[in-house]
């Protein structure tokens, strides 16, 4: 049998997760990719991969999962996430070398939506589209092109973890700061009033949020005329608003193209952030321009190239926003 | 800014437009309406800045009107890129017209069900046999492939059968379904939700997963419907989709 982690016990929307698909939008494929990168990048960084390395991705909880190699190194971020090892305590943000047999649980935390397990060498699982992301609406990429269930097996590139130290890291602190948006491509579809709104009032995360979008709760931002626009593209982060007037983050895996206005961008590296919001959370935004956004995108990328240069300490960090 | 200066602004916009989608995105609209010729302006930056070899873009998407543009600004700043972009504007765009590939599509008319066919003939004041004859008498055009994997949104839908969508989405339309709605058309690539109204069914694969090239449209594609015998339509059922591609672009 070739070396595998098994599902034991998952829980509902497990997928196998990377830096997302380049390319192939025009073709109506979606991006998808980890809803927190940073975190992805971390659980990767702790087991020596590379950051954007396709691991788990799960919500609340990972559930169940048992070693069936000699030994498998992994590792689990996002949040605080209880992680047990055939019991016993072990805790999230730190590399974990498991046995044969050995079982993990990952139990919920107080702090994240998203949670991270990777394992040191990867999943040896095909790429499709250029990514192992996997796109569960149409049945693309990751594991079958679906969440996980009990009985799959994933096979492991490494049937024996690197004989290094584990490594451990502080984990991040996530800035209550406000989320950076730039404003657009349909600002001018909203009321000044509305776009005042957006950049000042409180909105909170409802129950209506997945890896396609977040419906947020907050001040109706009111169209102008119409709520219909000639239909176009859109972008991870994209801030569609239809008839109702209430905002719908538009996340990782949502569709190529949307036909409601798009009020503003939320910016790539605060994302992953929002995206680790639980439902009833409250969240503000705040505008930048486009040419400030760059410069905050490369502070964030500058981010995970330290964390991946990192890999050598045993002892990890990450460089604060 | 007054709010109706602000309505003002966008009917006097000058296109195209440049309108940044957050730190590594931007939409270049050439106007507000949905246009063969528009479109194909969008068709023609799209195919110069493939052929440009600009570097640091990442991926570029047409729409109806307007050119998503995925960069990397660290590579490419947003001024740098907008300079670029009306760079190969002047240079004009005619020369980069796409002329795209012909085909033919086999349609069972009715299929699976008759009732939005019947639904469309009562709603246009025309029979169902009507129906068929106009869509099928048409030529469309692939504006661009979006929405679901392969799925080709096509212009050129004859008035006589425009009609608003249904108000509500249904769920489970099935693979292969022949749909109009609005002014436009699509052929359903996989299962999935539309408030469009389904004509019938072609047993042709818009989007097949494991094939060497899985999308078999492209913007700017032209594409006929034929209707054909349930006995044709299982005939054909297993043939490659090239083979209902009439000439190459």
């Amino acid at each position: 049998m070739p070396a595998a982690l098994r599902a034991i016990a998952p829980t509902r929307f497990v997928t196998v997760q990377d830096g997302g698909r380049r390319g192939w939008r025009r073709f109506g494929v979606a991006v998808s990719g980890a809803m927190d990168r940073m975190s992805l990048a971390i659980a990767n960084a702790l087991v020596g991969n590379r950051p954007t390395e396709a691991g788990l991705e799960f919500a609340h909880a990972g559930g169940e999962w048992l070693v069936d190699a000699p030994s498998c190194r992994i590792a689990v971020t996002g949040g605080t996430f209880a992680v047990l090892v055939d019991g016993v305590p072990v805790g999230a943000f730190r590399s974990i070398t498991l046995r044969q047999g050995q079982r993990l649980h990952i139990r919920g935390a107080p702090d994240a939506v998203w949670g991270y397990l990777a394992v040191a060498g990867g999943f040896d699982i095909a790429m499709q589209f250029g990514s192992r992301s996997t796109h569960s609406r149409t049945g693309i990429g990751g594991w079958s092109g679906r969440a996980l269930v009990p009985g799959d097996a994933l096979p492991l590139r490494l049937a024996q973890s690197p004989d290094e130290p584990d490594r451990t890291i502080d984990p991040p602190v996530r800035e209550a700061a406000p989320f950076r948006l730039v404003l657009g491509p349909q600002d001018d579809y909203f009321a000044e009033s509305s776009l005042a709104a957006l950049v000042s009032a409180d909105f909170k995360v409802t129950h209506h949020m997945d890896r396609m979008a977040y419906r947020l709760d907050g001040p109706v931002l009111t169209h102008r005329e119409s709520y219909n626009i000639i239909t176009d593209g859109v972008v991870p982060g994209s801030i569609s608003v239809p008839g109702t007037g209430q905002a719908l983050v538009l996340m990782r895996d949502a569709p190529t193209v949307g036909g409601y206005p798009k009020i503003a961008t939320v910016i790539e590296s605060d994302l992953g952030r929002l995206a680790q919001h639980r439902p009833g959370a409250a969240i503000s935004f705040r505008a930048v321009t486009a040419i400030e956004a760059q410069a905050l995108r490369r502070r964030f990328l500058a981010r995970l190239q330290i964390i991946a240069e990192n890999l050598g300490s045993p002892r990890l960090q990450v460089p604060r926003s | 800014m007054h709010e109706a200066d602000n309505d003002t602004a966008r009917r006097r916009a000058i296109f195209p437009r440049f309108l940044p989608l957050g730190d590594s995105a931007l939409s270049v609209e050439f106007a507000n309406e949905i246009d063969p010729a528009v479109n194909a302006s969008v068709q023609a930056l799209d195919r110069a800045i493939a052929v440009s070899n600009l570097e640091g873009i990442v991926e570029t998407a047409p729409s109806f009107r307007a050119l998503l543009i995925v960069y990397e600004p660290e590579i490419l700043g947003l001024e740098e890129l907008i300079t670029a972009l009306r760079g190969l504007l002047a240079e004009g765009l005619r020369s980069r017209s796409v002329t795209g590939r012909s085909w033919t599509i086999p349609v069972l008319y009715g299929a699976p069900s008759d009732a939005d066919l019947l639904e469309v003939a009562a709603a246009t004041g025309n029979s169902r046999a009507d129906v068929v004859s106009i869509h099928s008498s048409a030529e469309y055009r692939v504006y661009f492939v979006a929405f679901m994997p392969g799925l080709p949104v096509l212009g050129g839908l004859p008035p006589a059968l425009h009609l608003p969508r249904r108000p509500e989405p249904r769920q489970g339309i099935q693979t292969g379904c022949v749909m109009i709605g609005g002014m436009q058309g699509l052929i359903v690539p996989m299962t999935m939700p539309s408030g469009w109204y389904s004509l019938g069914q072609t047993p042709l694969r818009a989007y097949r997963p494991h094939a060497q090239d899985p999308f078999l449209f492209r913007p700017g594609d032209r594409i006929r419907f034929r209707p054909v015998t349930p006995r044709e339509a299982d005939a054909l059922a297993g043939l490659p989709g090239e083979s209902f591609m009439d000439s190459e672009a």
